[in-house]
């Protein structure tokens, strides 16, 4: 866990203060949230509350979205024609750890994907080079596993670069499920991949055409987008479904570490519901972009 | 056929356009500028697809999500005179944008959409209902630009067609022009 310029458990962090992030808000009930105004401009985004207060993270953010991992936030910055990954905590310190574009973020905050210089690579956090990677920033499981998509199927890396491919032609990885599945889009539908066993069940969603599935951390849960458009959440263990609230044409969705709570994206703004007891915040402009 | 004489007069023409094009008040055709510029400009802090500015853009996403509760979806621009505000918007304190937003004097609104239920719901209770309508959303802008003089609608089914225009001043309603659709 990184506090602030020093070093965190067991791992080397470059001790130069490139720059103090501003303080988190205080948060309550509602967890703290990586979000993007719609009304921005394209590199601007927010660390803050859903419906509460909010502290701009930096203008320069490059074009990937910062993540929140553990107490540490990954974000890339602008410099020039050039992009760094940077890495620290709200209200401490934020250091340079590699040149590159921002992928995705291990869920623990330990690793990321980068892209350098046209490829894709896997780092940790102290900013060692782990591996290369197939060819794009890939999705990880809450399990330190991550998915990348490749000509004849998947491949799947550990957290030490390892790496296991799993042959399924025309399957595309869409996203974690709970700690150790994947969502993948295939000939015959959405299914879910067991990475440990490589094997494939059907959504069980029925007949429902489903777009831009977002699987839950904790695996219970699939948001959906059904042919008419409106945001859903599916239960996987009952098959039930409910709407998620729309405040305009939904885009996509963003779950709370937790699962407890889900971000609506849409056109116009964001609202967030809690799943255990219906409580919808409005986000005006805002959306989450991750919790 | 182009008989020699048509000729001298097409080619003729030709020189005249291109020497027209040469004079003190000519304009000089803009050189692209190179990918490592475009990487390097200053990015705006707003998004320009919905609005002139950053206080702008927020009004036009409240004006869109409030379409939207209503059952239509419109795709909003919101252009304020002036277009710029002398303003650092913070998102954490949006009313500290409120001095800035008192300058302006007029907007206008570019509200399109291609969705043939929005078009029919909007259509639903005549003009009497389009005006009410139209007459709710600049009550939402005069609530952000409280100073606002003229407020002009411009209503668009898909990209072209401009099916109404509505001027509003300081507040009342005193033009509406709506085309006859099929």
């Amino acid at each position: 866990m990184l506090t602030g310029c020093g070093s965190s458990a067991g791992t080397p962090v470059p001790t130069a203060c490139e720059f103090r992030l501003p303080p988190a808000p205080a948060h309550g009930e509602v967890p703290l949230a990586v979000m993007r105004d719609i009304a921005a401009g394209p590199t601007e985004y927010l660390v803050g509350v859903p419906g509460g207060p909010v502290v701009v993270l930096t203008q320069s953010t490059g074009f990937s979205p910062p993540q929140l991992a553990g107490a540490s936030i990954f974000f890339s910055r602008r410099r020039g024609t050039n992009s760094s990954v940077y890495l620290g905590s709200m209200g401490g310190c934020a250091h340079r750890v590699v040149d590159g574009t921002l992928g995705a973020v291990e869920p623990g905050g330990r690793a990321f994907s980068v892209l350098v210089n046209s490829h894709w690579l896997l780092y940790d956090a102290a900013g060692h080079r782990v591996s290369q990677l197939t060819g794009a920033s890939g999705s990880w499981t809450r399990d330190g596993h991550l998915v990348e998509p490749t000509a004849a199927g998947i491949d799947v890396f550990d957290l030490a670069g390892k790496h296991r491919s799993m042959p399924l032609a025309g399957a595309a990885p869409l996203g974690a499920l709970g700690n150790h599945q994947e969502l993948v889009s295939t000939a015959s539908g959405i299914q879910v991949l067991d990475i440990v066993t490589g094997g494939m069940t059907p959504l069980n969603a029925g007949a429902k055409l489903i777009r831009a599935p977002g699987g839950s951390p904790d695996g219970t849960r699939v948001a959906f987008l059904d042919a008419n458009g409106v945001g859903q959440v599916l239960e996987l263990a009952t098959g039930k479904t409910r709407a998620l609230p729309a405040p305009a044409l939904t885009t996509g969705f963003a779950w709370s570490h937790d699962s407890a709570w889900i971000g609506v994206q849409s056109t116009y703004g964001g609202a967030e519901l809690r799943l255990a007891d219906g409580r919808v915040v409005d986000s005006g402009s805002l959306v989450v972009v991750s919790w | 056929m182009i008989d020699l004489a048509s000729l001298r007069v097409l080619a003729g023409g030709a020189v005249l356009l291109l020497t027209a094009s040469c004079g003190p008040g000519s304009t000089t055709a803009a050189v692209t500028p190179s990918p490592k510029a475009v990487q390097q400009a200053e990015l705006p802090n707003y998004n320009s697809r919905l609005g002139s500015n950053r206080v702008a853009a927020v009004v036009a996403a409240r004006l869109g999500r409030s379409l939207y509760t209503s059952g239509q979806y419109w795709e909003v621009y919101l252009r304020s005179t002036p277009p710029a505000l002398n303003d650092k918007y913070d998102p954490g304190r949006p009313e500290a944008s409120t001095s800035a937003a008192a300058t302006v004097t007029a907007a206008e609104v570019i509200m399109a959409t291609e969705s043939g239920a929005s078009i029919k719901s909007f259509q639903a209770g005549g003009q009497a209902a389009e005006k009410q309508e139209l007459t709710k959303l600049e009550a939402d802008i005069r609530a952000a630009f409280p100073n606002t003089g003229t407020v002009t609608v411009r209503v668009f089914f898909g990209e072209s067609f401009q099916y109404a225009t509505a001027v509003f001043d300081h507040g009342q309603l005193t033009k509406y022009d709506a085309r006859k659709t099929g």
